[in-house]
């Protein structure tokens, strides 16, 4: 194991809990983070599960092969419309819950 | 998860892009399965074969197995002419224990039920020697059902051997006892090999809504699979030998050799997966928590 990695080894129960992703990437003060300098904040499903939700709204980008977030530029206008959009939770129906749709119990087949 | 587990850089970096496009993984049990698959092998090239695999995995929640049977009975009802007056649905079962074809024959008489509410439970037969038997007394003519076609159920085809004995089985049943009935197949998911082998072996109507690839075939280039199979295998000594009733080596990249990357939630997962996700002792005997659960 390569000293680099040796120094950002964490141990799950150290994690600080319930650190909001967003905030904490603003506080940081930076366009750019990489994920590994969020270790001590976020387990991996933690951050893993969190950075979906921010990528589909538009909030920030990932390089996965840099291993970099790019936190995207927002003026105050869509940053204030995206939170709205987050604040909303409407859930959009995916692509395989479109199928054809048939009232329950209408006889599909005439006997 | 283990609560003193360590990350170092590579394991972070890696399982946080692997939550991250694979929404199933964050479920609870799912995730604590992936970290100690993960956390099972040291070398990096080991963990990226891991990666690779799970990214191509096909996992089928309730939801969508709902849906996608649903809308290929509607298609099968329709093709094949089927009336809950004449038409039976057997399953694979050939044990008093409960068997993939089943559950799925279980989810179908809900989701039948939905389409016309003539269906009812006795159109639904996991019991594949009862089934057989309904052939020669036409069915269930007393409850108004007069066999004219039937329909094989199963929910995983892997090799496509168990299907064509069955296949085989059913019509010489058919024939044996003079009957003029249809005799077509519904899988929720078949390997294409497994497909393939049915087709050239048995004359029969076989419809699938999930048709899977070999996971070195959807995973890597041409020129990388020979290796990537070394690897895998490699990747299996870590496991039991298994006993007499089930070797290690018949199940190596999964039974037949299917290279399956599929599973219905994760329980009971088929066989034809690569053993990393399922077999449940490590080489000396001591229990392995699996990534799935499977019987054995």
């Amino acid at each position: 194991m390569v000293q680099q990695e040796k120094q950002c080894l964490i141990e799950a129960n150290n994690l600080k809990p319930k650190v909001k992703l967003y905030q904490y990437l603003l506080s940081l003060g930076k366009t750019e983070v990489f994920l590994i300098e969020l270790n001590t904040h976020f387990s991996p499903i933690e951050l893993g599960s969190r950075i979906g939700v921010l990528i589909e709204e538009g909030f920030i980008s990932v390089d996965w092969k840099k291993k970099l977030i790019t936190i995207e530029s927002l003026t105050l206008k869509t940053a204030l419309k995206k939170k709205d959009i987050i604040g909303e939770y409407n859930r959009e129906i995916p692509e395989y819950m479109k199928g054809e749709k048939i009232e329950i119990n209408k006889p599909y087949i005439d006997n | 998860m283990d609560a003193k587990r360590k990350y170092s850089q590579f394991d972070y970096e890696h399982l946080v892009e692997l939550y991250s496009k694979n929404d199933w993984l964050r479920f609870e049990t799912n995730h604590e399965g992936l970290e100690d698959l993960w956390f099972d092998y040291k070398k990096k090239s080991d963990k990226l074969i891991i990666k690779n695999l799970i990214n191509n995995f096909n996992y089928l929640s309730q939801e969508e197995a709902e849906l996608i049977v649903r809308d290929k009975l509607i298609e099968c009802i329709r093709k094949w002419d089927l009336k809950p007056t004449n038409t039976l649905f057997i399953g694979f079962r050939e044990h008093k224990f409960p068997d993939g074809s089943s559950i799925l024959l279980n989810f179908f008489k809900a989701i039948m039920t939905g389409i016309d509410y003539n269906w009812k439970e006795y159109n639904f037969l996991p019991d594949f020697d009862y089934g057989m038997g309904r052939i020669k007394d036409d069915g269930f003519t007393s409850w108004g059902l007069t066999l004219e076609k039937i329909v094989l159920v199963d929910d995983f085809v892997g090799t496509g051997g168990s299907a064509i004995k069955k296949i085989i089985k059913i019509k010489n049943t058919i024939t044996a006892n003079k009957k003029n009935i249809d005799l077509t197949m519904f899988s929720l998911a078949t390997m294409l090999g497994g497909k393939m082998k049915v087709a050239r072996n048995a004359d029969i109507e076989f419809i699938s809504p999930i048709i899977l690839k070999k996971g070195t075939t959807i995973a890597y280039a041409l020129s990388k699979r020979k290796t990537k199979k070394e690897s895998l295998k490699k990747m299996e000594s870590i496991l039991f030998r298994g006993s007499k009733n089930l070797l290690l080596k018949t199940h190596s990249l999964g039974y037949g050799k299917s290279e399956s990357l599929y599973s219905w939630n994760r329980f009971n997962i088929p066989n034809n997966n690569y053993p990393i996700f399922w077999w449940h002792r490590y080489l000396d005997g001591s229990t392995r928590k699996t990534m799935f659960n499977r019987s054995q």
